[in-house]
């Protein structure tokens, strides 16, 4: 049996477990993005908050992605949520922390202090600044640390599939279990194949998100 | 008009601006002048509340600035800063209607505003118009942050250094164009710099500041002549005298009326005695014309005159008056 | 949970063992990936690698973002199971950071730097022994830094492909549902990763202010 035949037999399988990994990713991302954007402006704004912060983050980012699952398991056992998508969600929304809050910070802080201070000079509001000035400018930096959470959050989704959360990665639960190397290789080949098309596609939304105006140099004289 | 009275700003125990009293008239352009730290910068950006005074009152047109909101204020007043902080994400035209968006004006009249300050700064707008920040010059870029702070038409300018950053002979030709639109345009401003020829060139009164204190306010001529202390005789440093000759104008000196028959050369009264005084040198008659510049004769002056007008300027040498 | 206390000392020495093994797959991964990301990173720098590095590092990169877990079962379905499909795995995973991390490093050393040594006589090698190398010693230690905690997370993992280590307990906590013994291993695992990333930040900190 080829890898192509194998696709065309579950394709159906492998469509629904696409989907179940879409949108685990996708909920626990949106989440991120609205805890981790707010939480970056707030350590760019207090540098004096930035360390225990990114600290805090930083260790939960080095925590492995399974030891965390292990630890959190008998932790949320105790509201009878201890498997599925209860804690996927919850991990990979911590783990997408640290690349969203320090993106966002390191965007915010490389906007020059003398826009800034135009900007209130000329009668511009605080929430002004922030969502005309401030907000356009760093957009391509935030998308750049939402990118890195993406594929990162891809990568723990395969691994949740061991909890019972679904996704590509129970073929490779499946296949490694029944030792059928064509199913652990489709789920492989699925999930690497799925984290370069997000990589990708947000590569683009990065570039159409980078004003024109830091994008142009030079010319014209 | 804006007037401080008794203006002090501190930071913890350090004073920036130590109770100072100025008064700008409407129309005037006056240079907050003196080395860096002085308090210069911290007073200018206390007159539209980027900095709140510890104590005492700003008045602009009689009336305290605390009475209004500080967005409310600084759309009221242009504003114009070294690193000119033009929006990089935003063309020339959108930067310079932030204000005059921000107040609401209609997107036709943006528009025609924006091309009027554009020729204004010698800019021509169907070249400059679309373009970002990135792919102007030095000197460009600091024409835009002006006319972003002329955009709403303000009564009242700040400006901190708006010519800083630029290379000096582009710094003197844009301080030229600069001063031939106040000539025409009359703002109120205020104009923090560092650099003693550019105060001299273009203020009308140059307030003198060392450590948060206002060492003496007058025009030009009169702190080069009569410096009312040490620090400001020595600030001015040593050729004084040639200081005084580029920034005193002939029409400030006592014009005898032209004796019988014409000088061969003549200049307006508006010329600075440097330029009279090379004008003598280089013609071949003792005496020089002096016109109004519009064809009428005022007098005539002499080698001698201008020497009596500038002893009696740098009386007793210019000593300290206290 | 209060089961978990008799279950660390009964089970004292198997976990031993198994961080045994752990350390094992992860430091024959290091010990390789090390002189060979740096062997890249220092390759990269020279200039005549001007051309390739680009797309080079985009391949590593792209290569970087495959899920740890899709490499492994990629690696079992190339060279079947156990250890040494899961080192090479590790071994594989670990190549970017540290080559990255050393050719930045070795950009970031002052030209003026290199000027001298050279003006001093110094031969290419020379130049990169005693200048380069020791002047990015921080970088190159925070890219082994972020390969030896990637390594570690990764070998959680390589319990699955028959590779033992701390794993071992996880998976079987989990397929069993006994959390005794999911702890037992997801602690250790937790604190080995904190542990070399807290060691490694600590050594990178002085080559930084040495560097000064």
């Amino acid at each position: 049996m080829s890898l192509l035949d194998f696709l065309h037999e579950y394709d159906q399988s492998l469509l629904i477990a696409l989907g179940e990994h879409l949108r685990l990713v996708g909920i626990a991302l949106l989440i991120a993005v609205a805890a981790g954007v707010p939480t970056g402006a707030w350590i760019a704004r207090g540098e004096h908050r930035a360390g225990p912060v990114l600290l805090a983050a930083n260790i939960i980012q080095t925590i492995p992605s399974i030891a965390l699952f292990g630890l959190m398991i008998p932790i949320l056992a105790m509201v009878n949520h201890g498997i599925g998508f209860l804690p996927a969600v919850i991990a990979l929304i911590l783990y997408a922390q640290l690349p969203v809050i320090r993106n966002t910070r390191v965007a915010l802080r490389a906007i020059p202090p003398a826009t800034l201070d135009a900007a209130r000079g000329l009668g511009m509001t605080e929430r002004q600044i922030f969502l005309r000035v401030a907000l356009p400018l760093a957009a391509p930096g935030i998308v750049a640390g939402i990118r890195i959470a993406a594929t990162m959050s891809i990568g723990v989704a395969a691994v949740a599939a061991y909890i019972g959360a679904g996704g590509l990665g129970i073929f490779i639960v499946r296949g490694i279990q029944t030792t059928w190397d064509m199913m652990t290789i489709a789920g492989a080949v699925g999930i690497a194949l799925l984290t370069l098309v997000v990589e990708i596609a947000l590569g683009i939304v990065q570039r159409m998100l980078t004003p024109k105006g830091l994008r142009v140099r030079g010319g014209g004289r | 008009m804006i007037e401080f009275i008794d203006v002090r700003k501190t930071y913890g125990g350090e004073i920036a601006v130590n109770g100072v009293s100025l008064r700008v008239e409407t129309g005037e352009l006056c240079v907050l002048l003196g080395p860096s730290g002085c308090g210069k910068t911290t007073l200018l950006r206390m007159a539209n509340r980027l900095v709140e005074p510890t104590s005492g009152t700003i008045m602009i047109d009689g009336e305290d600035i605390m009475c209004s909101s500080p967005v409310e204020l600084r759309r009221r007043i242009g504003y114009a800063i070294q690193s000119v902080g033009l929006f990089p994400h935003r063309t020339v035209a959108q930067n310079i209607a932030t204000t005059p968006e921000l107040m609401g004006m209609a997107a036709g009249k943006i528009a025609a505003r924006t091309d009027e300050l554009l020729s204004m700064m010698n800019l021509e707008p169907a070249r400059y118009r679309d373009r970002y920040p990135s792919q102007l010059s030095g000197g460009e870029a600091q024409r835009v942050g002006v006319a972003r702070a002329l955009a709403a038409d303000p009564p009242l300018l700040l400006m901190d250094e708006p010519f800083g950053a630029i290379d000096p002979i582009n710094r003197a030709e844009i301080r030229e164009e600069f001063l031939a639109l106040q000539r025409r345009l009359r703002k109120t401003i205020i104009f923090v710099s560092h650099d003693i020829p550019e105060a001299l060139f273009l203020a009308d009164r140059i307030a003198l500041m060392r450590s948060g204190n206002i060492e003496q306010v007058g025009a030009p001529p009169e702190l080069i002549a009569s410096p009312a202390t040490e620090f400001v005789k020595r600030f001015f440093g040593g050729d004084r005298r040639m200081l005084l000759l580029e920034t005193t104008r002939v029409a400030e000196m006592t014009i005898p009326p032209a004796g019988p028959g014409n000088p061969r050369a003549a200049i307006a009264a508006e010329s600075t005695l440097r330029e009279a005084l090379l004008a003598l040198m280089s013609g071949d008659g003792e005496h020089l014309g002096i016109h109004d510049g519009n064809g009428g004769m005022l007098g005539e002056i002499t080698l001698g005159d201008i020497q009596r007008h500038m002893a009696l300027a740098m009386r007793a040498d210019g000593e300290p008056r206290r | 949970m209060n089961e978990l206390f008799p279950f660390f000392a009964d089970h004292l020495k198997d976990i031993g063992l198994r961080l045994g093994e752990h350390v094992r797959t992860v430091g024959v991964a290091l010990l390789l990936a090390i002189p060979l990301g740096m062997g890249i990173g220092i390759a990269l720098s020279r200039g005549w690698a001007r051309r390739i590095r680009g797309p080079v590092f985009y391949l590593l990169g792209l290569g970087q973002t495959i899920p740890s877990l899709a490499l492994l079962a990629l690696a079992v379905g190339l060279l079947g199971i156990g250890v040494v499909p899961a080192v090479i795995a590790l071994l594989l995973y670990s190549i970017l950071p540290i080559a990255r991390n050393c050719y930045t490093g070795i950009q970031s050393v002052p030209d003026a730097a290199v000027d001298a040594a050279r003006g001093l006589g110094m031969t290419q090698l020379q130049i990169l022994r005693s200048v380069q190398l020791p002047l990015a010693g921080a970088y190159i230690i925070a890219g082994i830094r972020t390969a030896t905690v990637v390594a570690i997370s990764a070998g959680a993992l390589a319990s699955l492909i028959g590779a033992g280590g701390l794993g071992d307990f996880i998976f079987a906590g989990i397929s069993l549902y006994r959390p005794e013994e999911m702890l037992a291993g997801a602690i250790p695992t937790a604190l080995l990763a904190l542990g070399a990333d807290f060691g490694l930040s600590l050594l990178e900190k002085r080559l930084e202010r040495w560097r000064r």
